[in-house]
């Protein structure tokens, strides 16, 4: 039901801004969060990842993992950064067990997600990232599956994910 | 009797990490005696990119088939051993557990030492194995997976100067050539197109790292090609392959601002560093205008700059027998609790 989707709507005129945004947002993550980023090749997705990760405390530099189809950070939580542009790949690698690091004891981090939408679980917190310009990025923030979890984990998750969210647009005054 | 003889320096090395299955032997770390390389790109083309799952089944296929070749091509028997050396990092899992299961079979069989090699070293090394180079040396390792930096002090003493911040520069051709309409692997199908066009045509940005913080970046270069193609209209839809103007020119403008960018970083790492000798290797050390351009930047300047061998760029075993042979050498064998690392 996208309708019913709360979209968090901002513009970042920088990557260190996208950067910022995605930092803040890592912060509020809880085990079991799940991260999917839609958006053209070069609108910042890895860029507000790497926000991500420095918001779960990773040290390790964070770059693509296209090649390896997933890469592993160790920060406050285990970081299971995902990357499905081939999405043939990263379907198999999911099907093959990667999936199990959907929604486990880390944060999963999934670039290019409308490839593997079926593979993803609810509630999770979805960025969509677009070109407004050379510079300029547009970004909508929101939280996938509201209202659907029928149990406590699940509304525990849904309330954690909410709050995350809440201190972006906090951010924001 | 085998031909080899009883020679205590033979080495033979597994090498499973990503999509090539390969066993080579080597003598005294230099002397190749034989090298198999079973490639599964025609296997994972289809998917534009190497699938964990197929590459595991197909190395399982492959390993023995390999291994048994490269001893025939040897004439060396198992027993002529001083030691195995095997892949047992960076890599994908289930490759990389293939070679190293193999490995630990053949060296507890026949009671032989086990080495676990370091991938990227390896290449590292591979760049030392066809001619006398002097170390300290700076190491330049690129490839789909990899883009950093070493200094070399010594072929088991490697340290990490910088690495990309994003892509690794295989990665950028790779997805440079999907916008083009063009194969997989994009790099030599990139390199390819590339010598019908004019490396000056566009002018694509160079990454250059900020003071003090050495690094390489190609994510931005891999958008302003997509900028490029869309006119530079950021909104505008990105246009089918066959609808873009002269793609040999974007082609060999964005090889030559990948080559500069490695040249160029290359460079003020080794003035940095006060080395006079480059290593380069890995998979992108294969293409040509690399090779020329950095060889040129580097004689400019009173440097060496030594490439292996295609052969030996792109993943291969010879280069683990020969760096396994250096720490079997130094006393630096594993047991067999030996584990495969991702990273």
């Amino acid at each position: 039901m996208e309708g019913e989707i709360d979209w968090l709507h901002l513009v970042s005129s920088s990557p260190e801004r996208t950067e910022h945004l995605g930092r803040v947002l890592g912060e509020g993550l809880v085990p079991g969060s799940v991260v999917s980023l839609r958006g053209d090749l070069g609108s910042g997705k890895t860029t507000f990842v790497r926000g991500l990760a420095l918001g779960l405390d990773v040290v390790e530099p964070v770059t693509s993992p296209t090649f390896t189809l997933m890469h592993e950070y160790a920060g406050r939580l285990p970081c299971y950064h995902f990357d499905a542009w081939m999405s043939g790949r990263e379907a198999l690698f999911l099907e093959g067990g990667g999936a199990e690091y959907l929604g486990g004891d880390g944060v999963a981090i999934v670039e290019w997600s409308d490839r593997v939408e079926s593979w993803l679980p609810r509630p999770r917190l979805e960025v969509r990232l677009g070109h407004r310009s050379p510079e300029e990025r547009s970004l909508a923030l929101g939280l996938l599956g509201r209202g659907e979890s029928g149990d406590r984990e699940g509304t525990r998750l849904e309330a954690a994910l909410a709050r995350a969210l809440e201190a972006v647009r906090a951010e924001l005054d | 009797m085998s031909q080899a003889g009883t020679s205590s320096e033979l080495i033979l090395g597994i090498e499973s990490s990503c999509d090539e299955t390969a066993a080579a032997v080597v003598r005294a770390g230099r002397e190749v005696c034989s090298s198999v390389v079973h490639s599964q790109i025609a296997e994972h083309a289809p998917f534009g990119g190497v699938v964990p799952e197929i590459a595991g089944r197909s190395h399982l296929r492959q390993i023995l088939p390999v291994v048994e070749e490269a001893l025939d091509q040897a004439r060396v028997d198992l027993d002529d051993l001083a030691a195995i050396a095997v892949t047992s990092r960076p890599g994908l899992i289930g490759s990389l557990l293939v070679g190293l299961c193999t490995a630990k079979a053949l060296a507890y069989a026949r009671g032989l030492p086990l080495v676990g090699v370091h991938h990227i070293e390896a290449h590292a090394y591979a760049a030392t194995m066809e001619s006398d180079v002097q170390l300290p040396a700076l190491a330049l390792v690129v490839s789909g997976g990899h883009t950093a930096l070493y200094r070399m002090a010594s072929p088991t003493d490697l340290a990490l100067l910088s690495q990309t911040l994003d892509d690794a520069a295989g990665e950028a051709f790779d997805k440079v050539a999907h916008l083009l309409g063009l194969g997989y692997p994009g790099g030599p199908e990139i390199s390819r197109l590339a010598e019908e066009g004019d490396p000056r045509a566009i002018r694509f940005p160079r990454y250059r790292a900020k003071e003090g913080r050495p690094s390489f970046s190609f994510s931005g270069l891999k958008t302003a090609v997509l900028y490029h193609l869309r006119g530079q209209d950021a909104l505008a839809p990105t246009p089918a392959p066959e609808d873009i103007e002269r793609p040999q020119d974007v082609a060999a403008s964005f090889q030559e601002a990948v080559v500069d960018t490695l040249v160029g970083e290359t460079l003020r790492s080794a003035e940095r560093e006060g080395l006079e000798t480059i290593l380069v290797t890995g998979g992108v050390a294969c293409n040509a205008r690399l090779r020329e351009r950095m060889g040129e930047a580097a004689a400019e300047r009173g440097l060496r700059a030594v490439f292996p061998s295609p052969a030996y760029c792109s993943d291969n075993a010879a280069m683990i027998a020969g760096l396994g042979f250096e720490l079997w050498r130094t006393g630096a064998t594993a047991d067999l609790e030996l584990d495969a690392s991702a990273r």
